[in-house]
């Protein structure tokens, strides 16, 4: 199971719904040099030969859009070489998931740069792992925008700002709780979710699967391969070091050209 | 099978998974003792980019991995081999756009996790100019030999390099302003010829009517003593010769200014590496990099450089562009050479080729 979705990483290695392994960390950048070094030593560590690896859970975000990238990258590359079963999970349906025995309504979520937070709203009383699923979608939206779809308490867990913390308290009073910034997101969380999801035969194809980005790229020209434009009809481009303030874009949904 | 030289008899072949993923081509190919092509697989995103007139880099990236396992697919099916033909995996980790850089490189690092076999980082400018080591043709043809001076222009790059031997290089002259690429991507725009601009400014230049001479010539900035060349001059002299004929209603002819513009970046290129040939004594030259597609550029250098008995190699089309072929090929003598990168190799957005100091 590979979750790289933020600063924070998780790895597990599960063996017939026993955990093996679980390492997490702070990754911060440097998500596609520390993971596989870390998949590495999770294998060496458990006595176990990559072969041995015959089903993949990966976490699609939302979250870092390289980050995601890279477990995912990291997901269909095994899968590819090794004929694994995919399994591909939300993150923020992992980050709920450890929270399920919680009564009141849970909410995962985690940050989105730009004042904003990723979030979802899972059902109380609580479904099973096979069917786990927010109850009104993924969303990208500000704190305050959120605590006006909070009707009664609200426990909140993932990652936040203290900034999305203060404005959710100041919406929510008593009424919002927030789990420990400790236990933010476990790999074996997302394990026991694609056990389920796999027994029940949710098989995923790696050559198609894609993140959860819930947001546009970012319509930025990079200094490297074009040219920055002074087009009047885009103001909205920026030389590439702002590339990652995601900007909404027009559709970019033209076919690849396969050629030789 | 590839034709073999002294240093790889006796060995057993060294067959290569290249993944290439710098900007906005997703490339894999299978290649054998860095020249023999088994597969060698590009999927292109240049259309989606068109429409913004220069690559995104957040969409390059999306389009990376959405493209990394077709690619790897069509590549294994191509070559009609299992992993069993696979001895060695290497891809690309600079220079380029860091997220696109990210998914090729992670994929590589994973694939030689996965099936046990040694990895190699390759510097994608290297592999430009290792483009020139592959077998393309019907027939047997001999490697380039040692010292070379090799003319690296792309997108990105102008640069002059002498190679004393494999993997020493020294840079000679680059530009101080516009790559060559970058040059032709903007006057290209301001021709309103759209993007990239290379092909597009070839092909306007060749619709010229050529039955009288070019009415225009555009300056070329010699920077005496150095191997240096710029070119931002003449992207401004272009704009204010359009500029000069829209304000005075004076009809313009693209393909003339397309021309003469395409000349003198040629002009330049050609004399600067044509004297540094000379200079360093090389009976060979290497042209690289996606600008070494022009055909204006190869036919001056390969007249100028026949007329002084200096040899000009260049790929041909499909490999100076953006290719997995010529990545096999330069990770070839480097895994020869029993070098290996761990898994923790990171992307490098910067890179440059690891030159020793110029003697200028
Ligand atoms: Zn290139």
């Amino acid at each position: 199971a590979l979750d790289t979705s933020t600063n924070t990483a998780s790895i597990a290695l599960v063996r017939e719904d026993r955990l093996v392994a679980e390492l997490t960390w702070d990754v911060g950048q440097r998500h596609s040099a520390e993971l596989l070094q870390r998949l590495d030593w999770l294998l060496e560590t458990a006595s176990a030969q990559p072969s041995d690896l015959t089903e993949i859970a990966v976490a699609t975000g939302p979250g870092s859009f390289n980050g995601v990238r890279v477990a995912l990258t990291v997901a269909k590359s095994l899968c590819f070489a090794l004929g694994a079963r995919l399994s591909a999970i939300s993150t923020l349906d992992v980050a709920a998931w450890g929270y399920a025995s919680v009564n009141d309504p849970v909410w995962a979520l985690l940050d989105a740069g730009r004042g904003e937070v990723y979030a979802a709203a899972y059902p109380s009383p609580k479904t099973d792992a096979a069917t786990w699923t927010p109850v009104n979608g993924y969303l990208v939206l500000t704190p305050q925008e959120l605590a006006q779809r909070i009707e009664g308490q609200a426990l909140f867990c993932g990652e936040w700002r203290t900034e999305t913390q203060a404005a959710l308290n100041e919406a929510l009073g008593d009424r919002a709780r927030f789990a420990p910034q400790l236990s933010t997101r476990r790999a074996v969380w997302l394990a026991e979710l694609a056990v389920a999801r796999l027994r029940d035969g949710r098989v995923e194809n790696p050559a198609t699967i894609e993140p959860l980005y819930l947001r546009k790229p970012a319509i930025t020209i990079s200094k490297k391969a074009g040219i920055p434009l002074q087009d009047p009809h885009q103001p909205s481009i920026q030389a590439e070091a702002t590339a990652s303030q995601e900007q909404p874009a027009g559709s970019e949904d033209a076919p690849h050209a396969l050629r030789r | 099978m590839a034709k073999k030289s002294n240093t790889d008899r006796e060995q057993e072949p060294l067959c290569i998974l290249a993944i290439e993923s710098s900007c906005d081509e997703t490339g894999v190919a299978l290649i054998e003792d860095g020249r023999a092509i088994h597969a060698n697989v590009v999927a292109s995103q240049a259309s989606v980019h068109a429409q913004y007139g220069g690559v995104v880099p957040e969409v390059a990236s999306r389009r990376q991995l959405e493209a990394i396992v077709p690619v790897l697919e069509t590549a294994f099916a191509e070559a009609g081999v299992g992993w069993g033909a696979v001895n060695a995996i290497a891809a690309t980790y600079g220079p380029g756009l860091a997220g696109s850089l990210l998914v090729g490189l992670t994929a590589g690092k994973t694939l030689a996790l996965a099936r046990g076999l040694p990895f190699l980082g390759v510097n994608h400018l290297e592999a430009h100019i290792y483009a020139n080591w592959l077998r393309t043709g019907e027939s047997e043809q001999a490697d380039p030999e040692v010292p070379l001076l090799a003319l690296v222009v792309s997108g990105a790059h102008s640069e002059l390099v002498y190679i004393a031997e494999h993997g020493h290089y020294e840079l000679m002259g680059q530009t101080r302003d516009d790559a060559a690429g970058e040059a032709f991507d903007k006057v290209a725009r301001l021709l309103g010829l759209g993007y990239p601009g290379g092909p597009a400014i070839q092909l306007a230049a060749e619709q010229r009517d050529t039955t009288r001479p070019n009415p225009y010539t555009l300056p070329r900035a010699w920077l005496p003593g150095t191997w240096d060349f710029s070119f931002s001059g003449l992207k401004t002299a272009t704009g204010n010769l359009l500029a000069k004929a829209s304000a005075s209603g004076e009809k313009i002819a693209i393909a003339d200014v397309a021309d003469a513009f395409q000349d003198a970046v040629v002009d330049a290129l050609a004399t600067k590496t044509v004297r540094a040939a000379e200079a360093r004594g090389v009976r060979e030259v290497l042209l690289a990099g996606g600008v070494a597609a022009n055909l204006a550029l190869r036919e001056r250098l390969k007249a100028d450089l026949d007329a002084r008995g200096i040899t000009l190699r260049y790929p041909p089309l499909a490999y100076c562009t953006d290719n997995a072929a010529m990545i096999g090929a330069a990770a070839y003598f480097h895994l020869r050479r029993g070098e290996r990168d761990g898994y923790d190799l990171e992307v490098r957005p910067n890179l440059q080729l690891p030159f020793a100091a110029s003697r200028a």
